[in-house]
């Protein structure tokens, strides 16, 4: 009876949401990587996690593996102490048999598995022959995710700041986020202006009208062609850069309509562009 | 028997009334007719009784696509644009005014919360979507994403159909 029902359950999950139970098996080598990477509490935590994944759903050419745990079941899962809305804890090279390399996130929220995010779409040779290369440790999921501010926000005359606050009203502004959070935050976004390392070196975030500065709390948007970083956003509309670019751009990325282009090569004119309202339109 | 409207306007109206009734009510208001013993004085051969017929389908379709536009919302706090056919299939026409005008309009999709938005569209993401839980099934996201318009027109149509289609005389 219990079986007849638990069957019923998955199929109503997969009319509902599609989907499959089972990760494939390059995705769960790399889960596996980073249990070896953990600590063994931390480990015990994540097999746990893995045992209860309940569906699992995969978008952008299978670039985004999403992980999800039983409706109304989430307290039953333990969790990790980060309980931070979008922990990267790790980041793994593959090296699939045939083709290039490729890099894996793995992503909690909330002190659970979310995500795994690659940044090239996985080729089928990778299910057979895939090795996982170097893997880093990102953050510690086993503790709790660390305050935001670290200091006073530089807002001195000749600041990047200073020159944003005089062409638009900012407000609550924050102090930037320790150095070494900025230097990780920045080696995965990849090549960024300099002025948007600049900017994040005097502040972790602020609000000028509709927009927000992210600071290191930007998130990582993994479409089927490209992945962007949502460096300031409406919620709707971002200013983002792309990752892993040979040279950096700021794109204007549209959510409502799926479109991303490019607005400029420096951050802050393009940031004050789009708060202004002035960003060029697109030429279809 | 009369032949024109004119001739006996009130036998006409009677006929179309019918027609209209019994389109609109699913031919309920037929039986009850039938029950009462007054369906003797109707014709529902007439042109009166057809035209109150079609004219009783076209009321049908224009209810059911009034509630569809009142679903399908409009641009207000916390609604976006829900594309049905998404703006990168329309950009591929080269026009403007199908990505703006038909693009945008609620022909072509709703005003729906971000929360909803990510259930169907596997390229929204929304501030806080890893807290939304899974996104729809394929096919479910595709009948979710359908204009509100066209699923009241289509359900006033049906409506509307199987009362001028259903012949109980």
């Amino acid at each position: 009876m219990g079986s007849l029902v638990n069957s019923l359950r998955r199929l109503v999950t997969y009319l509902k949401y599609g989907g499959t139970r089972a990760l494939r098996p390059y995705e769960q080598r790399c889960l596996e990587r980073l249990r070896v990477l953990l600590s063994e509490d931390g480990g015990r935590i994540l097999e746990r996690q893995l045992a209860a994944i309940d569906l699992v759903q995969r978008y952008s050419n299978d670039r985004l593996v999403l992980l999800h745990f039983p409706e109304g079941g989430t307290d039953s899962v333990e969790r990790f102490p980060n309980r931070s809305d979008e922990c990267r804890a790790a980041r793994m090279r593959l090296r699939p048999s045939h083709g290039g390399a490729l890099t894996a996130d793995v992503v909690f929220h909330a002190g659970r598995l979310s995500s795994i995010e690659f940044n090239k779409t996985p080729s089928d040779p990778l299910e057979e022959g895939s090795v996982i290369g170097d893997a880093t440790l990102l953050e510690d999921l086993m503790v709790e995710a660390p305050g935001e501010v670290v200091g006073p926000p530089v807002l001195m005359p000749g600041s990047l700041l200073h020159e944003i606050s005089q062409k638009v009203q900012i407000e609550n502004v924050t102090g930037p986020a320790p150095e070494g959070a900025v230097t990780r935050f920045l080696s995965l976004v990849g090549a960024v202006p300099t002025d948007y390392a600049g900017l994040l070196r005097e502040t972790d975030g602020f609000k000028a009208g509709d927009w927000r500065f992210m600071g290191t709390r930007a998130r990582r948007v993994t479409l089927p062609s490209k992945t962007l970083w949502l460096a300031a956003e409406t919620g709707q509309v971002a200013v983002c850069l792309e990752e892993g670019g040979a040279e950096a751009s700021v794109l204007l990325y549209d959510q409502i309509d799926d479109e991303s282009r490019e607005i400029g090569e420096a951050f802050v004119p393009a940031l004050l562009q789009a708060v202004l309202g002035l960003a060029p339109e697109d030429p279809g | 028997m009369v032949s024109g409207f004119f001739s006996d306007p009130l036998y006409h109206s009677a006929q179309f009334c019918a027609g209209y009734g019994d389109c609109l009510s699913l031919n309920t208001t037929y039986y009850f007719r039938e029950w009462l013993g007054w369906n003797d004085v109707i014709d529902g051969d007439s042109a009166a009784y057809a035209a109150g017929e079609l004219f009783g389908f076209g009321t049908s379709l224009v209810i059911g696509s009034g509630y569809g536009l009142r679903a399908a919302g409009s641009r207000g706090a916390g609604l976006e644009f829900s594309h049905s056919i998404a703006d990168r299939f329309l950009k591929r026409t080269g026009s403007t005014f199908v990505r703006r005008r038909f693009g945008r309009s609620v022909l072509n999709g709703n005003y729906v919360t971000p929360a909803r938005h990510f259930r169907h569209d596997p390229f929204r993401y929304p501030i806080g979507w890893r807290s939304l839980g899974p996104r729809y099934h394929p096919a479910a996201a595709a009948l979710d994403r359908t204009p509100w318009l066209l699923r009241g027109a289509g359900a006033g149509a049906a409506w509307g159909g199987i009362g001028l289609a259903w012949d109980p005389w």
